[in-house]
């Protein structure tokens, strides 16, 4: 090869590899950041622990021992989780909220939008959650919302309700 | 021949970048719009009490006019969905072409009782 015909074949090689380079750097601006769903989560939590524990539900009821006992039509499910925690923490004999747990957990998952799983949790402040409706195993990359009530009697700690909500796994 | 490979390639992710950026940018903006639509339905104290808590005679009156400027001239759906009763209120302008984005929120209906409800707001756009 002549030496002008070796300096045009490096400088060709040069050209190559610059606008190789520059290529790199459109296409990576052209790159767009994934919108990041941790706000969504943060929002939705809140929003859905609102609308459960507002929403008011007919024949809800629990059954103590032999006995079936009802509470009164229009009890907010806010109220009738707090009654839910108080009950399986306080009470004497088996205590069995099932239908009524079944309906919440009914609800929260009709509330979500597609995409999320969440679920309500209850428990007494500083201690193990006692409801988890429905009993699902939550993802470690949850979003939570709570909130802390008086205890029921004035004594004692008080309780601790929330709604955990996270991305479905893609299927 | 080096050249023209060269600057074909650099000529393409030119065009790969904008592309893709403007795809980027008006799906952001379908995605504000959804959002602000949401906000005005939810919001609105002509049928909520509360926010997201809608007054079911109250939504009966509302018309899709009302919430034309959140969706500022695009194609645009919202619906409310009672799900105790299974009442819906859909309110909708436009032919629903293009791409889309989708607002939901968890919220409450007051009618007879206290029903949990689903409000989903949609835009279209090119």
């Amino acid at each position: 090869m002549s030496h002008d015909g070796f300096e045009s074949f490096v400088d060709a090689i040069f050209l190559l590899i610059v606008l190789f380079a520059a290529s790199g750097v459109m296409l990576t601006r052209g790159l767009v950041s994934e919108h990041d769903p941790r706000s969504d989560g943060v929002a939705l939590a809140g929003n859905l622990r609102l609308a459960l524990f507002r929403t008011t539900l007919d024949g809800l009821g629990y059954r103590q021992g032999a006995t079936d006992i009802e509470v009164r039509n229009g009890t907010t499910v806010e109220t009738f989780l707090r009654l839910e925690v108080h009950l399986l923490r306080n009470a004497s004999g088996d205590v069995d909220f099932g239908p009524a747990n079944v309906r919440i957990g009914r609800i929260v998952a009709r509330l979500l939008p597609s995409g999320w799983s969440g679920s309500v949790f209850g428990g007494l402040v500083g201690e193990p959650v006692v409801v988890q409706l429905p009993a699902i195993t939550p993802s470690p990359d949850q979003f939570e919302s709570r909130w802390a009530y008086a205890p029921v009697h004035g004594v004692g700690p008080g309780t601790e309700l929330g709604v955990l909500v996270w991305l479905s796994p893609r299927r | 021949m080096v050249a023209v490979l060269g600057f074909s390639m650099f000529f393409g992710s030119l065009t790969e970048a904008y592309l893709r950026r403007e795809a980027a940018n008006r799906a952001r903006v379908l995605e504000e719009m959804a959002s602000s639509l949401l906000a005005a339905v939810i919001d609105d104290p002509r049928w909520t009490v509360e926010r997201a808590v809608f007054v079911a005679w109250k939504l009966a009156n509302a018309t899709s006019s009302n919430f034309s400027f959140a969706a500022n001239g695009h194609p645009f759906q919202v619906v409310v969905l009672d799900l105790a009763e299974r009442r819906t209120w859909m309110f909708e302008v436009g032919e629903p072409v293009g791409d889309h984005r989708v607002a939901s929120a968890p919220a409450n209906v007051i009618a007879r009782s206290v029903d949990p409800a689903r409000v989903t707001a949609t835009v279209w756009g090119r």
